[in-house]
């Protein structure tokens, strides 16, 4: 695999060549510092980008094009990174091997078109696309109790920190929704083609000089080209712990979902030791939550911890019986204290670590993987796959245990269920 | 071991029966790093009602149970759990039941040899106690509630619930909280018996491996074992073409409405090979209801729903077309489906263009090992054995013969079932 990476004036390309695939994969991101009345707006552009534009002014024109491309496809997403905003739009084709020797180029007219030729009519987005994907937006915002687990541990960040970013609902909110007409969008995607900071990848089997000469004549574009600042967000000590309980209508099995701290990390801390810190605590099918909670106990279906590096949080998911919420936080603080009282196996530490390699091996197989490992390192300084190998080898238990000292349970919050079990 | 080239796709299957019965497929990939295996069992959900191996009645057993007994097959008499085993050596290890296979898979990029040694090993290996079938209730009926809290699960289980009078497919895969209370491990002993024999199963290994070695480890693992090799015999369900009911409504704490709307369609007439049916099937469903079809871009336009989904399933003699959307105006939509279907014409440029389509993805799908597993997988699922001319299978489809069985089909067997408020 070769990386090459070329700054412009206003972008960076990153070209990732590789013989792993026969498809090619090129990502554009946009990253934005994160403003909590831009959220609902900025995932309504996104959709209005990918759905349609001046040139294939339907959703069917988009489609067929796409199909024509043989069968290229397009995605995109919208997310919170710490205090950043980030959009990525993804387009996968196959290589020209495949299909036809203009196939590459053409994918990248059809991936200008989207992003600078929006469905622009006099000087608004087009009234009825717009129209559609507003109700799309407005539907995701009002149906997210649909997804009680998810909701639960939205709820319960909120209640984390109001300050934070973390605490911004990622979906949106109807109040801003409500604000946005097909004109303002259009002066909000202006300022946000101007203002964003873009990378673009392409990984595949490809030719350098080829690609960078098809990125550069498909980005014409001056892109505010600035440097990413406080990207991840730093906590402070809670004061007590929050305990929360919400009754929630109709639920059958009531959604546990809790939020730790972590403060004052170092550079390798955060990189490696947080990582194993989490695999070994919940991260895993051979966890300690799943170990005691689900197999000894029987008291959950699913019990996991996830780690977020930017957010610098960990968070603990399960749907459980209201009458075990109890029973099993207590067992949660159990383990947690584990960690600290050094209760960790030399074999959990190899567990965790051979863990995290089988992922790292994964990102080789996967184009979107890839890209996004290169992306991680572009913005947050990881490091490359291989050096990510051998460091994590580095770890030792009294890394996990002084780590585990800088974790803080700060909020407890149980979406509880009023139904009973055979309803 | 038979070498079978997936023709104009640069790869290769290889595929031996072992005398056990075992079916074993090995996809080696040389440019990637991981591998992934697959032990499945033709024995899902669906097989609720049959003759268990040494008896000569047919037996009914606590819905769920197929499920319940893919959690148990993760307990060994020597207490280290298979899921220990993998994480030893960062290997993952999952398993699933849907309505007709139960699939144990392991995915990593180690020690293959012995993983796939001890996937063969625990899989043949039930061990059942009144204290771990009682353990594991628990857990599975927090499962179920899991999804009796999901809208859109609710709305599909009853969907099929509706659409068949006789056939188990009308019953939850996981059951329900008073069914699965009912299981006890002499009944999870009989369904082990009938259906985890090897000559009712397929292994199927992709990745990075070298096939020799790998097949002669899966050899000398499954030479020390004794397995029965004897024919099943199912419940025949008599199943008619009328659906059970034709419209419910549900009472869910919902925000936005969902509506399932469901064909139940006979296909016994249509004389075509099953894969070439189904192609025509999937290729009369893109086209009337799929990304680049009118229908949809009058639904967009109309907002006939905020979005939604086709899905067709194969029961017996029948097909079911089910649509799954989030709508307002579920009368509205209906009535467009209704008008769509009468009025069936499909153009011979589309028609073309979904084939150049279909070929395409074709060769992005085999350029990923887990996706081509999956597909390999389904394949001896639906028809005993992988398809390794695809590409000329579907350069050959015509649009002919496609006008023809469309025209066979009876639309008129259908249920709705409304979630709302």
């Amino acid at each position: 695999m070769n990386y090459k990476k070329i700054e412009t004036d206003h972008y960076n390309i990153h070209l990732i060549k590789t013989e792993r695939f026969k498809t090619i994969t090129i990502t554009t991101t946009f990253m934005n510092k994160i403003k909590k009345d831009e959220i609902t707006k900025r995932n309504l552009l996104v959709d209005m980008l990918v759905y349609s534009c001046k040139k294939y002014p339907s959703r069917r024109d988009m489609v067929i094009k796409l199909q024509d491309l043989y069968a290229a496809q397009i995605s995109s997403s919208c997310e919170r990174i710490g205090n950043y905003n980030c959009i990525k739009i993804n387009m996968t084709t196959l290589n020209n091997k495949y299909t036809n020797k203009r196939n590459l180029k053409e994918a990248f007219k059809f991936l200008k078109e989207i992003i600078f030729n929006p469905h622009i009519d006099n000087g608004q987005f087009n009234e009825e696309s717009f129209k559609i994907n507003y109700n799309k937006i407005e539907s995701q915002i009002q149906t997210i109790k649909e997804n009680p687990q998810k909701y639960s541990l939205i709820r319960m960040v909120e209640s984390m920190d109001k300050k934070k970013a973390y605490s911004y609902h990622g979906f949106g909110n109807l109040k801003d929704l409500l604000q946005i007409t097909p004109h303002n969008l259009y002066n909000f995607y202006k300022k946000f083609i101007r203002t964003s900071i873009v990378d673009i990848y392409i990984i595949g089997n490809i030719d350098f000089d080829e690609s960078e000469q098809l990125i550069k004549n498909t980005f014409k574009n001056k892109f505010n080209k600035s440097q990413i600042e406080d990207l991840t967000i730093e906590n402070e000590q809670p004061i007590k712990i929050k305990v929360i309980k919400e009754k929630e209508k109709g639920l059958n099995q009531s959604k546990l979902s809790m939020g730790l701290k972590t403060i004052g990390l170092n550079e390798f801390e955060k990189k490696y030791v947080v990582t194993l810190y989490n695999t070994i605590l919940g991260g895993s099918f051979d966890s300690k939550f799943f170990q005691n909670i689900r197999e000894k106990n029987s008291l959950a279906y699913y019990i996991n911890s996830r780690v977020d590096k930017y957010d610098n949080l960990i968070t603990i998911v399960s749907g459980i019986s209201a009458d075990n919420f109890t029973k099993i936080v207590e067992l949660i603080k159990k383990e947690i204290n584990n960690m600290i009282d050094g209760n960790i196996t030399d074999e959990e530490i190899t567990i965790a670590k051979n863990f995290y390699i089988t992922l790292l091996q994964e990102l080789y197989d996967s184009p979107i993987a890839l890209i996004d490992s290169y992306f991680s390192m572009h913005i947050l300084g990881t490091d490359d796959i291989n050096t990510r190998m051998k460091k994590i080898q580095e770890v030792s238990k009294d890394d996990i245990v002084n780590l585990s000292k800088k974790i803080y349970l700060d909020t407890v919050f149980l979406l509880e269920g009023d139904q009973n079990e055979e309803n | 071991m038979k070498k079978i080239k997936l023709k104009k796709l640069d790869q290769n299957v290889f595929y031996e029966k072992l005398s056990s019965g075992l079916k074993v497929y090995l996809i080696p990939y040389t440019k990637k790093n991981n591998y992934s295996a697959s032990l499945f069992t033709n024995y899902g959900s669906i097989n609720n009602d049959f003759i268990p191996i040494g008896e000569k009645e047919l037996t009914s057993f606590p819905a769920g149970i197929a499920h319940f007994l893919e959690h148990k097959m993760f307990e060994m008499e020597n207490g280290l759990d298979p899921f220990s085993f993998y994480a030893k050596t960062g290997t993952n290890a999952n398993a699933s039941t849907s309505f007709k296979v139960t699939n144990y898979i392991i995915w990593g990029n180690n020690n293959i040899s012995e993983n796939i040694k001890y996937l063969l090993e625990y899989v043949y290996s039930p061990y059942f106690t009144d204290l771990n079938v009682e353990k594991e209730k628990g857990i599975i009926i927090e499962e179920i509630q899991m999804y009796n809290d999901l809208p859109e699960w609710v709305l599909n289980d009853k969907v099929k619930e509706n659409l068949f009078v006789n056939h188990s497919i009308r019953i939850p895969i996981a059951g329900s909280v008073s069914s699965v209370s009912k299981i006890t491990k002499e009944d999870l002993y009989k369904c082990y018996n009938t259906f985890y024999q090897p000559s009712n199963m397929s292994l199927i290994v992709a990745g990075k491996f070298d096939q020799e070695e790998v097949m002669k480890d899966i050899k000398a693992q499954m030479k020390n074992k004794q397995f029965n090799q004897r024919p099943i015999t199912n419940k025949d369900y008599n199943e008619p073409q009328k659906v059970f009911k034709t419209y419910e409504k549900i009472k869910m704490n919902v925000e936005m409405p969902k509506l399932g709307y469901a064909f139940k369609i006979n296909v016994s007439h249509i004389k075509l090979n099953p894969f070439i049916r189904d192609l025509y099937f999937q290729m009369f469903n893109t086209l009337l209801f799929g990304n680049a079809s009118l229908f949809k871009e009058d639904v967009r336009q109309k907002d006939l729903a905020v979005s939604f989904y086709t899905s067709i399933n194969d029961v017996d003699n029948y097909k079911t077309l089910e649509f799954f959307a989030k709508t307002k105006k579920a009368q509205e939509f209906i009535e467009r489906i209704d008008q769509e279907l009468k009025n069936i014409s499909i153009l011979e440029e589309d028609f073309n263009r979904i084939k150049k389509v279909w070929i395409a993805a074709e060769v992005a799908i085999v350029d990923n090992y887990e996706l081509n597993l999956d597909n390999i997988s389904d394949d001896i699922q639906k028809y005993g054995d992988l398809i390794p001319n695809k590409i000329d299978i579907i350069k050959s489809l015509n649009k002919k013969q496609l006008d023809e069985m469309i025209n066979s089909l009876n639309f008129n067997n259908r249920t709705t079932v409304i979630i709302d408020r």
